[in-house]
């Protein structure tokens, strides 16, 4: 018996469904309409960041008074806080120390495989606990010089090379703490970076997520990676750069002033009768504003004109001869400025991964 | 801190501040909202990175970035909800304790010197969220992640700082002898003469 041949019910159509659409050929492909979204996304995040950035640090009230050759209101420390130039910040401090007597500076070579290189002791001078100069050393520099001479009163940049960073971070830390205590930081920095921190956390994941979803389903996924760079662009912002107060801001522009004259003073400049110390009271202040080579060799000329220049004698150094120490033919501004960039370079030098232990 | 007792029911208090019989918390008054906001993005973001991989390759690299790219994605979107769920502050009778997101810090009543406000944006001008800080005897500062509240003398932060000086206040009539060398607070004003 043939049984007859049954054509098989069809099947009920299955509901379509967002997700069975196919994934789109090229989700990021530059039409007009991506690109357009995309720098419109970018225009307005870009825009809402440099706005907001922009009253990070309250403005000064009044205008910096024009710069005058005096110490500013703030030590080489608190200034390498405020203008977030650690490595300079401590050397000048390191120079600041010497012209105040607690340590001397020692032209030296240290060996390597190569050819000698140019190294720098460090010796710590004997202050009683009682000495004035000892009353008048801020918490940070004496921090500072307690762990530059952790392990002996002499020591070399080399020496203190790779070892010395996280201490000289604490030091910097320090004198930012006591620009909080002066009013010149802002104290709510912590809650602020935190919640710019978050905010970037946010709009990387929330761009992220918009870059999938667009992605599966359309051609415009490239809005969502500027979503994704807006959100890269705040955590940048997020970087814990102190913001400053109305009076912290009226410094920074009282600094930049004096940058500025010590970058282009000459010979005339100085005050007469002022030429003796005035060297050594603006020297550390001229190598963490990175003009000692100007300021120094303005010097060096007054003093072979035959003006009384006071010698720097916290610099010890065969090249220099005492009682002639301006006068010969090495120019001191040299050797402060390789100073300044080895002790910059030695202090807060992080070891590179997987170097030679040693 | 002393842990509250197991059967301690909380006792809602109005905006985000929740006590029971030990601790009184603060927490983010809109935590429920941007939780689940999260929660949701999460939702979407898994669907579509598997649906991404059901329309692809399978297996192969394609369908590997679809569904990695759903699973980090709805990870990240699940932890910053909890974060708003988790970030606060709370207040016993001898410490007060800033929760953040993966972490904690206690602080002893007898070291906190000032209740503050601090902003979270530096916008000095404007409108403004402040979250409360608490000053020690240290210098040092530390301030909370939630709540946030907008600037002003009697808005709903203002008040809630008023309520942790006055336990800070109660904490340290209780234990004086230890404290006697710190500051004064800084948060009273001075008495002035009777």
């Amino acid at each position: 018996m043939i049984r007859p041949e049954v054509a098989p019910a069809p099947l009920a159509p299955r509901p379509w469904s967002i997700l069975d659409a196919p994934v789109p050929d090229n989700p990021f492909a530059t039409t007009t309409t991506s690109v357009v979204l995309t720098l419109c996304v970018l225009a307005i995040g870009v825009a809402l960041v440099l706005v907001r950035s922009r009253w990070r640090d309250q403005q000064a009230t009044n205008p910096p008074p024009p710069p005058a050759l005096t110490p500013p209101a703030a030590t080489p420390a608190e200034i390498a806080y405020l203008t977030q130039t650690a490595g300079w910040g401590l050397a000048g401090m390191v120079v600041d120390l010497a012209v105040r007597g607690h340590l001397q500076l020692q032209e030296s070579s240290v060996s390597t495989s190569r050819e000698p290189r140019w190294d720098c002791v460090l010796r710590r001078s004997p202050i009683a606990p009682d000495d004035p100069r000892d009353e008048l050393l801020a918490p940070y520099e004496r921090l500072l010089l307690d762990e530059l001479f952790a392990a002996g009163d002499v020591v070399t940049l080399d020496g203190l090379r790779y070892r010395f960073a996280p201490r000289g971070v604490a030091v910097i830390e320090c004198a930012g703490s006591e620009l909080r205590a002066r009013g010149l930081i802002r104290s709510d920095d912590e809650a602020a970076q935190r919640h710019w921190l978050v905010s970037a956390v946010s709009t990387v994941v929330l761009g992220a997520g918009l870059t999938l979803v667009l992605a599966r389903f359309t051609e415009v996924a490239l809005v969502g990676v500027a979503l994704v760079a807006v959100g890269v662009l705040v955590g940048i912002r997020s970087t814990p750069r102190p913001g400053r107060t109305a009076a912290g801001t009226a410094l920074v522009a009282e600094l930049e002033a004096l940058r500025s004259r010590l970058n282009t003073i000459d010979e005339r400049d100085i005050p007469t009768g002022d030429h003796h110390h005035l060297f050594e009271r603006l020297v550390p202040y001229a190598v963490v504003l990175g003009v000692e080579e100007r300021w120094t060799d303005t010097f060096q000329e007054l003093a072979r004109r035959g003006v009384d220049v006071k010698e720097p004698t916290w610099w010890v150094s065969a090249r220099f001869e005492p009682g002639r120490y301006w006068l010969g033919r090495v120019r001191f501004a040299g050797a402060l400025t390789m100073f300044r960039d080895e002790c910059s370079t030695a202090l807060t030098a992080v070891e590179p991964q997987g170097g030679g232990g040693g | 801190m002393t842990p509250p007792p197991a059967d301690a029911e909380p006792v809602a208090l109005g905006h985000g501040a929740v006590r029971d019989r030990a601790v009184v918390r603060w927490r983010g008054r809109a935590r429920y909202a941007f939780a689940a906001s999260w929660i949701v993005f999460s939702a979407v973001v898994l669907v579509t990175g598997l649906s991404g991989f059901a329309g692809s390759d399978g297996v192969g690299p394609s369908g590997l970035m679809w569904t990695l790219g759903g699973l980090s994605l709805a990870a990240a979107g699940i932890a910053l909800a909890y974060r708003h769920l988790v970030v606060g502050v709370d207040a016993a009778h001898d410490e007060v304790r800033v929760r953040y997101a993966w972490s904690s810090r206690a602080i002893a009543w007898a070291e906190v010197i000032g209740v503050e406000l601090h902003r979270l944006d530096p916008d000095g001008s404007g409108p403004t969220l402040q979250v409360l800080a608490f000053r020690l005897v240290d210098g040092d500062v530390v301030a909370s992640a939630a709540p946030a509240g907008r600037a002003g003398r009697g808005r709903y932060l203002d008040r809630q700082r008023e309520r942790l000086v006055a336990m800070r206040d109660a904490a340290r009539r209780v234990e004086p002898p230890s404290t006697g060398t710190g500051p004064p607070p800084r948060d009273r004003p001075p008495p002035g003469p009777t």
